[in-house]
């Protein structure tokens, strides 16, 4: 079964297509939710909270407005924002991992399309330049507003609008220009 | 709208999508985004960047023991019937049970659905109270209505291109009318900026101001009493005014 037919046999109560949906994306919420928390048992029970949205709304999942794996990382990725603030943690600086360490955790190109784009996502993040990297994993992985980070990192508001402009801009060239890449698309 | 406001909106795009603008910032954007198909456009291309980034990550696999657990929560959360039913009541017991089990869930359905409307219409005013206070501590001029029976002022923020109408006491229009906002150009033109209705059981209705093109390009608003779904020009009694 395909994501969208899993989702709406989860909305009936069906356990067995939940199970399937956790099989196939718990890696990689859990992924996510490890780099937004910096903390492997925070991130496990944001998992188990995202998982557990799941179950109680999956009615509420559109195929309409794209994919499945999307709608639950988006859950995932708000789950944690809102511990984040809960908490009141000071983000953290992004993680300056050596390219040669990341390229051995991320899955080979021919495995499958769907991972093969994922990796091609990610080297375009790591090829930004520092500045734009910094400012966007901040903004997007810890919340933070322009203003927030202009102060974290003790520069001009102008100087952060202008490098998540530039960072973001460039991604966008890389991802959809350059690679024709279509994120939308359902399973 | 100038080129220049434009641009100011088209650049706040990529850090919307990052989740990056203050709210005042947030809520000019998407109003700006109801009226510029370009921008829309433009959203839609940032947004597919913001979705991969989602899942632009090297994999990490969670520990074995996170699924056993999610799946003990998930066995915790499924409705447990402790009752039993005795066996000399029959099909009709049973069947009675389940009918009154569907009309108490129907019940609680309905519950749910209506509190899920009062939060959504809390998060839209707590949303609008958060704006109006943005613009009044802002350098936001405020314009006087000239009504009967009600008073009112009109907010205008020049720069970010944004202007509510604040009313008080205003009276519920007929059953089947609305009020409908009017802005008056310089030559007499009414261009229609939306339509409204009192707030219920609030002496005090705030309504942002719609429109195309910019408010500077307009000298004031009237407001006329329309049938429902409003009118494409004013037909009906006007209400009030507000020059600027």
């Amino acid at each position: 079964m395909n994501d969208v037919e899993l989702a709406s046999q989860v909305a009936k109560g069906d356990e067995r297509a939940f199970i399937a949906l956790y099989d196939r994306y718990s890696s990689r919420v859990y992924t996510l939710l490890l780099h937004m928390l910096h903390d492997s048992m925070a991130a496990e029970e944001v998992l188990q909270e995202t998982f557990l949205r799941l179950w109680s709304r999956a009615e509420q999942f559109d195929p309409g407005r794209g994919a499945f794996v999307v709608w639950l990382l988006t859950i995932a990725r708000r789950t944690a924002l809102e511990r984040l603030r809960f908490e009141s943690h000071r983000p953290v600086l992004a993680d300056s991992d050596e390219p040669s360490t990341l390229l051995e955790n991320i899955p080979e190109p021919e495995t499958t399309s769907e991972e093969a784009r994922w990796r091609s996502l990610h080297l375009a993040v790591q090829s930004l330049p520092e500045e734009q990297r910094q400012v966007i994993e901040l903004a997007y992985y810890q919340g933070m507003s322009q203003s927030e980070i202009a102060e974290m990192l003790d520069l001009p508001l102008g100087t952060v609008k202008t490098r998540i402009r530039a960072g973001m801009f460039r991604l966008r060239e890389q991802w959809l220009e350059g690679e024709n890449v279509q994120i939308q698309k359902p399973l | 709208m100038t080129q220049e406001k434009h641009d100011s909106f088209s650049e706040n795009i990529p850090a919307y999508v990052l989740g990056a603008l203050n709210r005042t910032e947030a809520f000019a954007l998407r109003r700006h985004l109801e009226t510029c198909p370009a921008c829309r456009a433009e959203m839609a291309r940032y947004q597919q960047v913001g979705d991969g980034l989602l899942t632009a990550l090297p994999l990490q696999v969670p520990p074995v023991s996170a699924k056993g657990k999610l799946l003990a929560r998930l066995d915790e959360k499924k409705p447990r019937s402790n009752f039993k039913i005795v066996r000399g009541f029959g099909r009709f017991a049973a069947a009675f049970v389940m009918l009154a089990l569907v009309a108490t869930n129907l019940f609680a359905y309905k519950q749910v659905a209506d509190l899920r409307r009062q939060q959504t219409q809390l998060a839209d005013r707590i949303e609008k109270n958060h704006m109006l206070l943005g613009m009044l501590t802002a350098d936001t001029e405020i314009h006087p209505v000239s009504a009967e029976g009600f008073t009112g002022n009109l907010l205008l923020d020049r720069e970010k291109n944004l202007s509510y109408l604040l009313t008080w006491n205003l009276p519920d229009p007929p059953a089947d009318r609305v009020y409908q906002i009017w802005l008056v150009s310089p030559n007499g033109e009414r261009i229609d900026a939306g339509t409204f209705l009192p707030e219920a059981d609030w002496p005090f209705t705030s309504t942002a101001l719609v429109a195309s093109r910019d408010f500077a390009e307009f000298v004031g608003i009237e407001v006329t009493v329309e049938l429902l779904g409003g009118s494409e020009s004013p037909t009906g009694e006007q209400v009030l005014e507000a020059t600027y």
